[in-house]
């Protein structure tokens, strides 16, 4: 609501808000690194190691496994946060057409597991004047528990696939949380209003919930975009990255108009209003007089209407069709879709007006599923997908997600926390070569959450011993014979190739007599196979 | 071909021609010890280091040029001032200067051992973050529709006999920049100085044996660069991180650009054979607030050149042992705008430091600022970085005219005399 004491000079909105700045955050890692042990192992041993491993092997032709052709298993791989065995079994009992069906009608799914894990995470729901109010001076308790209910969400939800979609909008729609010492007081409110209510709804209203949000107007600086010189940054990004695409048709022209037509959009800067840090349109910042965009002319009047009708005009515009429609496919089927079915997912989105659940009908629709390269091709798994990954196969307790979420950032890959508005990347190129922080998450990860405590133990990471008694099939005296097909097959959802097995195995029967130790480093020496850091 | 097919395709790299058994080749290769000391011992080429200011740092308020008076009709807010006692410019050659919180810079330029390039950046038109860090890195501006699909660096590395070592560059960060892209023998190492193989000790041995021989199997890019990080663990574990102790009384800042600028001189002292380092320093995409004196960009000059300085210093017996490069994917627009920041804009400056440098010098051919001088607002650009870097590569890192053929193609090169 606009205010006659609205600051009417952009630095007189800043000093504003400069007297809010919290002191920046930042995790301390020393824990964590405490618990890690390691190996200094002499480098020419080191080298001979390699070199016996991998000196005089002919069978380099053993090819990346394809993907598996039961199209349900495929499924359940490509639209959860990680195989769980009971997840399959329930999605098996349903059958491929109810399974997905359930999947995008999340909100009947009773979630309530999740609810109450979430349930002292008070900060998740409490407005920016709340949270500066409550937290005049360390900040970590909103953050980490912002952070850390991504990672319980993605491992306990019932909502797979609405929770993979909330990842997915999340880094489309990326902000992040250490911007100007402010954002992380915008940033719960920005999951709830933003990314929540519609990751598996229209895109045209996420599209203006973003746009229109505290968190979106300050992390791209639109709450300082004025008339007289207005300033680009939210009206570029808006383009190549939230609609468009860098090669979507527009010129550096309607850059500049775009910002025009966005002027007058900013917060509300009085700490000791309720409506602190909420968005308002204030008409004296706006710039008047007609604008083009793409080609339309934007009415001057109302004022407050002209970022409303870029919008509209953006969220209807091929070119976000498509931009979208093969982001979207990428995510879910193969780095590189083809032109066929992204022409046939565009088309979908045009349609129905940016309906993100039909489009997702049209992508996970059985034939798609049924493992035809190029179709579907296997995925390499971004840091927080083997995270949730490791965590969801070995059934694990996460009482408190601090740790797994300090180990994301060992792995470069935290939550909302990339300095530039891209997001974090999606491609084999970008996370492929980073190999040791994985096999450090999964040695910290499966040793420190052993159910025998002991040296490394992880804080608030348990697995069950029972379960995986169960299902490993493992009596008083464990037997390693026939051990690793029952890791791969029952906890890994079948990620290891056949020789991965093997070598597995090979590793297993090192061992005459099998202790709890042994098959915890067998379960992390499995999740560090090349076989699983794909899906 | 998209990434997965790659990783499915046949083994079609330099690597598998050449060696006949894929990653095998270059691994057997540094078995030997006699082959890393035969690295140290040929190490004669500098290491280069590509320091990425990412977001378009403001070249500007960085080097000002006090001497244009347009400079200071389009930022009259934002202008840094000229030479003189209040917040002054610190003059460099009676026209241009260095921001105050950027007067460390001094001491190397001085010492003839830092150059600056003024209206400096790729030609092509893009005012994108991303467009940009794509086409200056892959190192052509005709992107997408381009020649290349590999990094510029990575072609450097194809361009030139490796020095023997597993690991020829090292992304200090998450990620590999696209510089690197397509480079073998490259790794994201966010930090050299705790590269250790996980888990205990009793173990390791038959843990690291399965994690070969698996990935061995499996080829493409995961396979290469799981057998690269075991060698690189037994490599970088002989660098000696933990004592290090930087000479000259250098003083890294204790943040993560210090530590990294840290470790990339422990690397250049110990000479195992990593012949690239890259580091990117994030944080320069000030459309707001600029804060040329006192506000955000003087603190990001002020850890910049701190630990500029540090290295410097650091290696200053070691001065033709490396070349650093200090770039950013473009300016910003002259004019500042209504929130005391300045949008995208096109030509920028650059530094080059190392031994063999013209530096004391900002190399420029001066286009001016005045409105009609500009290109669509911005800064013009009247030296193209390819010539700055092509320089550098054939001068100081010994690449011939086929080889700049390869990492600059359907390029012509114009002498910019930046490298000695």
């Amino acid at each position: 609501m606009p205010t006659t004491t609205e600051p009417s000079s952009s630095a007189a909105r800043m000093q504003a808000i400069e007297r809010v700045r919290r002191p920046r955050w930042a995790p301390d890692l020393a824990p964590l690194q405490g618990l890690a042990q390691s190996s200094p192992l002499p480098p020419r041993s080191l080298r001979r190691l390699v070199a016996a491993a991998t000196g005089g092997a002919s069978t380099l032709q053993q090819p990346l496994k394809l993907p598996r052709r039961d199209p349900l298993l495929a499924l359940v791989q490509r639209s959860t946060q990680g195989f769980e065995l009971g997840e399959y079994q329930r999605a098996q009992a349903l059958g491929y057409p109810a399974y997905l069906a359930e999947q995008l009608e999340p909100f009947t799914l009773d979630d309530s597991g999740l609810d109450a894990r979430l349930a002292s995470y008070t900060t998740l729901g409490m407005s920016p004047k709340q949270l500066f109010d409550g937290f005049p001076d360390d900040i970590g308790t909103p953050i980490i528990e912002l952070k850390g209910s991504l990672i319980l969400r993605a491992v306990y939800s019932r909502r797979q696939l609405y929770e993979r979609m909330c990842e997915f909008w999340r880094d489309h729609f990326h902000i992040d949380h250490n911007k100007g010492d402010v954002e992380w007081a915008l940033l719960p409110e920005h999951e709830l209003t933003v990314i929540r209510p519609h990751a598996l709804g229209k895109f045209p209203d996420m599209l203006r919930a973003s746009a229109f949000s505290p968190a979106m107007q300050y992390y791209l600086d639109n709450w300082l975009n004025v008339r007289g010189a207005p300033q680009e940054n939210y009206a570029r990004e808006l383009l190549e990255l939230h609609t468009l695409g860098v090669h979507g048709g527009y010129s550096e022209v309607d850059v500049k108009e775009v910002a025009k037509c966005f002027t007058g959009w900013t917060l509300n800067v009085d700490s000791g209003s309720p409506d602190f840090l909420r968005t308002v349109f204030v008409p004296v910042l706006h710039t008047p007089g007609p604008k083009f965009v793409l080609g339309n002319a934007i009415p001057s009047s109302p004022a407050s209407e002209n970022a409303r009708r870029v919008l509209d005009l953006l969220a209807l515009h091929p070119s976000t069709a498509r931009f979208i429609a093969k982001k979207l496919t990428a995510w879910l089927l193969t780095p590189a879709p083809s032109a066929e079915l992204v022409e046939r997912v565009a088309a979908t989105y045009l349609a129905t007006g940016g309906d993100i659940r039909a489009m997702l009908r049209v992508i996970l629709a059985r034939e798609n599923l049924a493992g035809v390269v190029p179709v579907l091709a296997p995925k390499f798994r971004r840091p927080f997908h083997l995270v949730t990954s490791i965590l969801r196969a070995l059934g694990a307790h996460v009482s408190d997600p601090l740790y797994p979420l300090l180990l994301l950032y060992l792995m470069g890959h935290p939550p909302l926390d990339k300095v530039t508005p891209d997001g974090y990347p999606d491609t084999l190129a970008a996370w492929g070569r980073s190999l040791l922080p994985r096999w450090n998450a999964a040695s910290l990860l499966v040793a420190g959450g052993s159910p025998f405590p002991g040296r490394g133990t992880l804080p608030g990471v348990r697995f069950p011993g029972e379960r995986l008694s169960t299902l490993l099939e493992l009596g008083r005296r464990p037997d390693p014979a026939g051990l690793a097909e029952k890791i791969n097959s029952r906890l890994l959802g079948g990620a290891l190739d056949a020789f991965e097995e093997a070598s597995l195995q090979a590793f297993l029967d090192e061992r005459a007599l099998l202790l709890d130790v042994d098959l915890y480093e067998a379960i992390a020496l499995a999740v560090s196979l090349p076989g699983f850091q794909w899906f | 071909m998209n990434d997965a097919q790659r990783e499915l395709g046949p083994d079609l790299s330099r690597r598998a021609l050449l060696g006949g058994v894929g990653v095998l080749a270059s691994t057997a290769l540094v078995t030997s010890q006699a082959a890393a000391q035969s690295a140290r011992r040929s190490a004669s080429r500098p290491i280069l280091v590509q320091l990425f200011l990412r977001g378009a740092m403001d070249g500007l308020t960085t080097v000002v040029p006090y001497g244009d008076g347009d400079y200071y009709v389009a930022r009259p807010t934002l202008a840094v001032p000229p030479p003189g006692p209040l917040n002054g410019t610190r003059d460099l050659d009676g026209f241009f200067g260095l921001a105050p919180a950027a007067a460390r810079l001094l001491t190397p330029y001085q010492n003839g051992h830092l150059a600056l390039v003024h209206a400096c950046g790729s030609l092509d038109p893009t005012r994108s973050h991303f467009d940009a860090f794509a086409r200056m890195e892959f190192g052509d501006p005709n992107l997408p529709v381009g020649l290349v699909d590999d990094g510029w660096i990575a072609r450097y590395l194809s361009a030139v006999a490796p020095l023997g070592g597993p690991l020829r560059a090292i992304g200090v960060g998450d990620l590999l920049p696209l510089s690197l892209a397509g480079a073998e023998d490259a790794l994201p190492i966010s930090n050299p100085a705790s590269f250790l193989f996980p888990g205990r000790p009793e173990s390791a041995t038959r843990r690291v044996t399965r994690i070969a021989e698996t990935h061995a199997r499996r080829r493409g890019l995961v396979g290469a660069a799981a057998l690269g990080t075991l060698d690189s663990i037994a490599l970088l574990a002989g660098v000696g991180f933990a004592g290090y102790v930087p000479a000259n009384g250098a003083q890294y800042p204790a943040t993560q650009l210090g530590a990294r600028l840290r470790s990339a001189a422990a690397l250049v002292k110990a000479g195992v054979g990593v012949e690239v380092i890259t580091i990117d320093f994030e944080g320069w995409d000030l459309h707001a607030a600029l804060g040329p004196l006192d506000g955000a960009m003087a603190a990001l000059l002020d850890e910049l050149t701190r630990a500029l300085e540090a290295f410097y210093l650091d290696l200053l017996a070691h001065l033709d042992e490396y070349v650093l490069v200090c770039l950013s994917e473009f300016g910003r627009r002259v004019e500042e705008n209504a929130s005391a920041g300045t949008d995208h804009g096109h030509g920028n400056a650059l530094f080059v430091l190392g031994g063999g440098v013209n530096g004391g010098q900002v190399i420029s051919n001066w286009p001016g600022l005045a409105p009609a001088a500009l290109d669509n607002g911005d800064l013009a650009i009247t030296t193209d970085y390819r010539d700055v870097l092509g320089e550098i590569l054939a001068r100081r890192l010994g690449v011939g005219p086929a080889g700049l053929a390869t990492i600059f193609p359907q390029h012509t090169f114009t002498s910019v005399g930046v490298a000695v």
